[in-house]
């Protein structure tokens, strides 16, 4: 009678290698996250450039204007100070405004890029590579991904997955004897990741625009403009009545 | 780790999100979400009082948690006459009523049951002074902790009233008028140009080293709050413990003017007392031999300050001051010329918040450290506004209330809407377009169509 056996698996291995296919899903959609975080941030802040920087550019000289009306009429050193730094102001916010009409528009990444780019993550991300040379290969991958990602060509990112399918799976033969110490220093690199990818969400979330797009809005990019349109009306609002203080002031000299 | 995202985005800043443009949007964005706290119907008879006290709104019989909205019936003590004003002061409910007879009480009682706890009759009060009696109420001091209850008795002098006992602490005199202080006790004195100058010396009492200062009070100052430039004739340092005045300043009596005088308390803060008013009228009468202007002619506010009567010139100036409360010495002065500042009393010209000194300056609202007067922020609000609400009330919180509406419109005009809320430490501004009544430590409550709302502003307590 013959008698098969499984052959033995040092469970230290099994456990590591189990472990390590879990963090590598949470890292693949981790770094799904903050791609996608980070474009929706960049987007936003240049259509937020572009709509409120001229606003700002133009109240700001009409403080200007305002404030060195006062001082000219008081000679009052508060005033003058005032004037001195409305003005200093104003130029600065049109630095700003000009900057920001000259910047083009950056899309944000389109929807079907996600899912691509997260199973993309999940299979070639460098800290998932069993040694330095494999890691390399993997970085020099991901940078190809990223660029993809961040211009939103989903026909690349279809294309890089094909070719990754094709060659880029072929992990190196594992037949050296500390796969285990190789294991375990991938899952520490993955956890350190992880952990680095949630502190900077954190961080993108804690910034002045990113508590606009994913506290309030919960990165929902077109809420998030509804409701930067709804504070560029309040700058238009002001504008026009600080215009007509200045035409007041005017019409009195 | 070259899996990141590469950072380049054309024309992107250091770090997306950040940037002087961006700050401007972000506080703009912060600043129009008051929180609407609760909501609550009330009975139509309690449309007729509502009060903030304490952490309670009173409306009516009701007691309002000022946390919650939750009422529950207010019990006022079985005091016949007509009613002059109501606190809840250290958990006391102390109220004070007029009789028909003319004579005054006040009395602490517990504001679950209502039980009169004790009962005050002062010294009779004349009929003015009984009216006048109703500023020093306790409704309107923002100084409880000492000055728990107090009023005007004929010889002008001030009692204190002990509100867990009823009993009178001390009396001490009118801080303008005749009568003893301490034998060391300084006194110093503004002029109607505003000049402060010290009339007597003495012993200091805030310095180290002297009697007062090693004695385990605190100084009091016992005022007639300063709703009105009227109300000048001087401030007095007193020992809580016995009413010692350790310190007086001492005007000359008003009667050169509605307006202009000596500059009046607006509050305390910690160790400093604000005054501030509009002095300094330098009239120069176009008809020989002068005119009785000063006695009561008043400009047009809005107009160049031309005598009414003689069509001479006024220059008036506003002022600030800050005093030492230990010591009563002047710490800090601040005047500016009298531009376009309605004559709506101190409201018109300066209020405290979050230790902070704003003052209403032409077109500009400006900022000020109460410790040295350094200049924090200045600012134009974008609409004009009237006055401060509540000026140096409530010092220990952090809006300012601009109100749109008119101060002496006597009901005839409907209140405005739009009122503006300064943030005191940073300058911020808060819009509410809705009719609000009153204010205190950062709440609003406005009161309309039977429906009283309570309003938190960003950063208020209740919201911790």
């Amino acid at each position: 009678m013959r008698r098969t056996t499984a052959p033995w698996t040092d469970p230290d291995i099994a456990r590591l290698e189990e472990e390590l296919a879990g963090l590598g899903e949470e890292l693949a959609q981790a770094e799904a996250e903050l791609a996608e975080a980070r474009a929706l941030l960049a987007a936003f802040t240049q259509a937020h450039g572009r709509l409120m920087a001229s606003l700002f550019a133009e109240l700001d000289e009409i403080e200007a204007q305002i404030a060195e009306f006062c001082a000219a009429t008081s000679g009052w050193p508060d005033d003058l100070r005032d004037a001195r730094e409305a003005r200093a102001r104003a130029r600065e916010s049109a630095g700003a405004a000009d900057t920001a009409a000259g910047q083009a528009p950056v899309p944000p990444p389109p929807v079907e890029a996600r899912p691509l780019y997260r199973a993309l993550a999940r299979r070639c991300h460098p800290d998932l590579g069993l040694d330095e040379a494999d890691r390399e290969r993997r970085e020099a991958f991901m940078v190809r991904v990223n660029d993809a990602y961040s211009g939103g060509d989903v026909d690349l990112l279809r294309r890089l997955a094909a070719e990754w399918d094709a060659t880029g799976a072929a992990a190196p033969a594992d037949a050296s004897r500390d796969r285990l110490s190789r294991l375990r220093a991938s899952v520490d690199a993955v956890r350190g990741r992880l952990a680095q990818v949630r502190a900077e969400l954190a961080q993108m979330a804690q910034t002045e625009l990113g508590q606009l797009l994913f506290v309030e809005h919960q990165g929902d990019m077109r809420a998030a403009l509804k409701r930067l349109e709804a504070l560029a009306d309040q700058v238009r609002s002001t504008i026009a009545e600080r215009r007509q203080v200045l035409a007041d002031l005017m019409g009195r000299r | 780790m070259t899996g990141n995202l590469p950072e380049r985005r054309p024309g992107a800043g250091a770090l997306a999100g950040t940037g002087g443009i961006a700050r401007r949007t972000a506080e703009l964005a912060r600043q129009d979400h008051p929180v609407i706290l609760w909501q609550r119907a009330l009975a139509r008879d309690a449309d007729a009082w509502v009060s903030f006290s304490d952490d309670a709104v009173t409306a009516g019989d009701e007691r309002i948690d000022i946390r919650t909205g939750h009422a529950t019936p207010r019990r006022v003590p079985s005091l016949q006459g007509e009613y002059f004003g109501c606190r809840i002061c250290h958990g006391v409910l102390v109220c004070s009523r007029r009789m028909a007879d003319g004579r005054v009480y006040v009395a602490g009682a517990d504001p679950r049951s209502g039980q009169v706890l004790w009962r005050h009759e002062p010294m009779p009060y004349s009929e003015y002074e009984a009216s006048s009696w109703r500023h020093l109420m306790l409704d309107d001091h923002h100084d409880p902790d000492v000055l728990s209850a107090h009023g005007l008795t004929p010889g002008q002098r001030i009692e204190l009233i002990d509100w867990r006992t009823g009993r009178s602490a001390w009396t001490v005199p009118w801080p303008g008028g005749a009568g003893p202080s301490a034998a060391d006790a300084p006194e110093y004195s503004y002029d109607e140009q505003g000049e402060f100058r010290q009339l007597r010396g003495g012993q200091d009492a805030g310095a180290p080293g002297t009697a007062h200062a090693a004695l385990r009070v605190r100084v009091a100052v016992a005022v007639r709050h300063g709703y009105t430039a009227s109300y000048t004739d001087g401030l007095a340092g007193v020992d809580e413990a016995d009413g010692t005045i350790v310190w007086r300043i001492r005007n000359p009596q008003a009667g050169t003017g509605f307006r202009w005088g000596p500059p009046a308390y607006l509050g305390g803060t910690g160790r400093h007392l604000v005054l501030a008013g509009t002095v300094g009228p330098l009239h120069v009468p176009i008809l020989s031999g002068g005119c009785s202007c000063r006695g009561g002619g008043l400009p047009d506010p809005g107009k160049p300050n031309t005598c009414a009567s003689c069509g001479g010139i006024f220059r008036p100036w506003d002022m600030v001051a800050v005093h030492d409360r230990l010591s009563g010495r002047r710490l800090w002065g601040h005047r500016w010329p009298d531009r376009q500042a309605p004559h709506t009393g101190l409201g018109g010209i300066a209020d405290i918040r979050g230790g902070i000194v704003l003052t209403r300056e032409g077109d500009f609202l400006r900022a000020r450290r109460v410790e040295d007067g350094q200049l924090l922020w200045s600012a134009v609000p974008a609409r004009p506004y009237k006055r401060f609400v509540w000026p140096g009330h409530h010092p220990a919180s952090q809006w300012a209330w601009l109100t749109r509406s008119g101060h002496g419109d006597g009901g005839h005009r409907p209140p405005l809407a739009g009122d503006l809320f300064f943030h005191a430490p940073t300058g911020r501004t808060l819009t509410i377009d809705w009719v609000l009544d009153q204010t205190s430590d950062d709440l609003v409550l406005t009161h309309a169509d039977g429906t009283l709302t309570c309003l938190a502003l960003p950063g208020s307590p209740v919201l911790r």
